[in-house]
């Protein structure tokens, strides 16, 4: 399967790109972008997980997408396990953005995987989730 | 892209007068020369000066120090003073890394002395020292812990043990922020600063044994303890994922704050509340948390300096001369008295990859230094110089005692690393300078290879005849750890 994303290097920050034919999709697609941006070491779907977000931050796309990516790196960051394949089951945005998702991926494991980028956060800047036949996205983050 | 009016003050100070169909409340003025100007009118650099322009109580101008390059939302090198009664704070205004900064030890050892142990001393510091991502450090925090480190900063640190008593006068604020509120802060940040206290992190974090290389003010340099051929110890190091999840909380959080207090966004990433609202109040107190937790990290740091120099020498820190000379941090938002119009005023001044820099005689600045003004350090690049500058009365006028904080990038990490790979670097260092470079990726070392920085010499120039601080002293790397 084709990725359907592209990191656009900046100056001192990173950029993802991602298409999707659904929010869903879209949102599965950064997701992969973003772990791309971390490492290249190939990262096996191996074990499931389950994400969860309930999240008060309104009703768009931008801010649930900003709320799904901080969560990935949370993720990372706690459980130190790196995530190659994501499916959102729910995305439902009403005053509390709900997020359901099963991802997978394995642990962290510093003789196989090598980091070479640390995210810091998502960030609103220039961010825009637009729909024309495909849905898109482009995402800052601070590296 | 804005239409706006650029003049020329003087040769190191340009001004963006207020235009109200941009929505500027107050005039943007930009510390540099005109290649500085340049490049941030191309990079867009000047229309995010205009943008925090807009920001309801901001006192005085939209600020940008000499090494101003693209943010987001706010410019790095951006300093905003708001009103703290009818001003905003804003968490886009400090960064993600919050208390990002820098601190700098002294020591006893003069080169000739001390070259013969440096291979030996950064090869034990590289397995003393945490770093890298995704490795925990030596000190595992319960959540009980988290909150006393975030309730006092550097102090815990030393009741720990992690340094001297002494080390508290040398650190900004005393060594913790007393605004600081814990239970602000999100049980995500507190998991994952959980094993993150006395770690460097990764990215433009290091640590580095350096020697004084020169010094340009003999009366300052004497007085913070600096000669020629002194080697010294540099830390650059943050608040870690804590820090990180605090912004992101609170980013969030901002969102809806601003549409609640009417406060028209020119960009999503420069939410803010007023600073007399609940939102802005919680804000404040969870980023002096972190900012605690970030003074506590890099003194943690500077324990595990300590520590392998007295077990290397089997000497004690004073018998080494080591001690701790000062440390600033460099994301920051902070309530302050400042002078405004022949008045003293109460201001949240953000800083947003800028140094605080009180000059002399201030109250704030601790007695050892108080005559000479408080001390800056400006991290360079690993293959060129660091500098160490002092404060000045000039900056509490012209930018509420700010000052630069640093180089800035020149290529991104993708072109760094096409050009050159990490093991190049490390040779080229090490053969060309004998600098020893140590890092846990080689990637990282071509990504932050010298010449992918600016060189940091221009920026301490333009600052120093900007009047914003003086140049002391100029530091040569000998040794240099990263993640």
């Amino acid at each position: 399967m084709k990725p359907k994303y592209r990191i656009i290097e900046n100056l001192s920050d990173v950029a993802v790109e991602a298409w999707g034919n659904s929010p869903e999709e879209l949102f599965a697609y950064m997701g992969q972008g973003m772990f791309a941006v971390m490492t290249d070491s190939r990262i096996l779907a191996r074990d499931s997980y389950k994400i969860s977000i309930r999240e008060d931050c309104g009703s768009s796309y931008e801010e649930a997408m900003v709320a799904w990516c901080n969560e990935l790196i949370y993720q990372f960051e706690t459980s130190k396990v790196l995530f190659s394949r994501f499916n959102i089951n729910k995305l439902a945005l009403q005053k509390n953005t709900q997020i359901e998702a099963e991802v997978w991926g394995e642990p962290f494991d510093q003789n196989k995987h090598e980091i070479k980028v640390a995210i810091k956060a998502a960030t609103y800047h220039q961010l825009k989730i637009e729909q024309n036949g495909q849905w898109r996205c482009q995402l800052i983050f601070d590296i | 892209m804005n239409d706006y009016k650029l003049e020329k003050i003087n040769d190191y100070k340009w001004m963006i007068p207020r235009q109200q169909d941009l929505g500027m409340l107050t005039d943007g003025i930009i510390f540099g020369d005109e290649d500085i100007i340049e490049h941030a009118a191309r990079e867009k650099t000047l229309d995010q000066v205009i943008n925090v322009a807009t920001l309801p109580g901001i006192v005085g101008a939209s600020l940008a120090m000499p090494d101003i390059h693209y943010g987001y939302g706010f410019p790095i090198g951006g300093v905003a003073a708001m009103d703290s009664q009818l001003g905003v704070i804003s968490p886009g205004g400090v960064g993600f890394d919050i208390s990002c900064g820098v601190r700098l030890y002294r020591t006893g050892f003069g080169y000739d002395d001390f070259k013969k142990h440096l291979p030996e001393l950064m090869s034990r510091l590289s397995f003393s020292v945490p770093k890298g991502v995704g490795t925990g450090g030596k000190i595992k925090l319960s959540a009980k812990q988290i909150r006393k480190v975030l309730g006092k900063g550097a102090l815990w640190a030393i009741g720990q043990g992690y340094g001297q008593e002494d080390d508290q006068q040398f650190i900004e604020d005393n060594g913790f922020m007393e605004e600081a509120e814990p239970d602000l802060v999100s049980s995500k940040a507190y998991q994952r600063g959980s094993d993150q206290l006395g770690t460097l992190g990764s990215g433009n974090h290091f640590l580095e044994l350096q020697m004084v290389e020169k010094v340009y003010d003999s009366q300052a340099a004497s007085v913070f303890g600096l000669q020629e051929g002194q080697i010294t110890v540099m830390i650059h190091s943050g608040s870690r994922g804590l820090g990180h999840q605090v912004c992101s909380d609170f980013l969030q959080l901002m969102g809806k704050a601003s549409a609640k207090y009417n406060i028209r966004l020119v960009d999503r990433q420069l939410a803010c509340a007023p600073l007399n609202s609940p939102e802005g109040r919680r804000y404040y107190g969870a980023m002096a948390a972190a900012v605690n937790f970030a003074l506590a990290n890099r003194q943690c740091l500077g324990h595990w300096v300590t520590e392998t120099f007295t077990k290397y020498f089997k000497q004690s820190a004073n018998g080494l001369g080591l001690g701790l000379l000062y440390d600033v941090s460099h994301n920051i938002a902070k309530v302050e008295t400042h002078s405004w119009k022949g008045k003293k005023i109460s201001l949240c001044v953000h800083r947003k990859g800028a140094t605080r820099a009180l000059g002399p005689h201030h109250e704030l600045v601790c007695r050892p230094y108080r005559e000479v003004g408080q001390p800056v350090i400006i991290p360079g690049d690993m293959g060129r110089y660091s500098y160490v500058l002092k404060g000045t009365e000039a900056s509490e006028h012209e930018s509420f005692s700010s000052t630069c904080h640093g180089a800035g990038r020149m290529m991104s990490r993708t072109k760094a690393k096409k050009m050159v790979r990490g093991q190049d670097v490390k040779n080229y260092l090490l053969q060309r300078h004998g600098i020893i470079a140590i890092a846990d990726s080689m990637a990282s070392l071509a990504e932050e290879a010298p010449q992918a920085y600016k060189d940091v010499k221009k920026v301490v120039d333009i600052t120093h005849k900007a009047g914003l601080s003086e140049k002391v002293a100029r530091l040569k790397p000998l040794g240099v750890l990263k993640g």
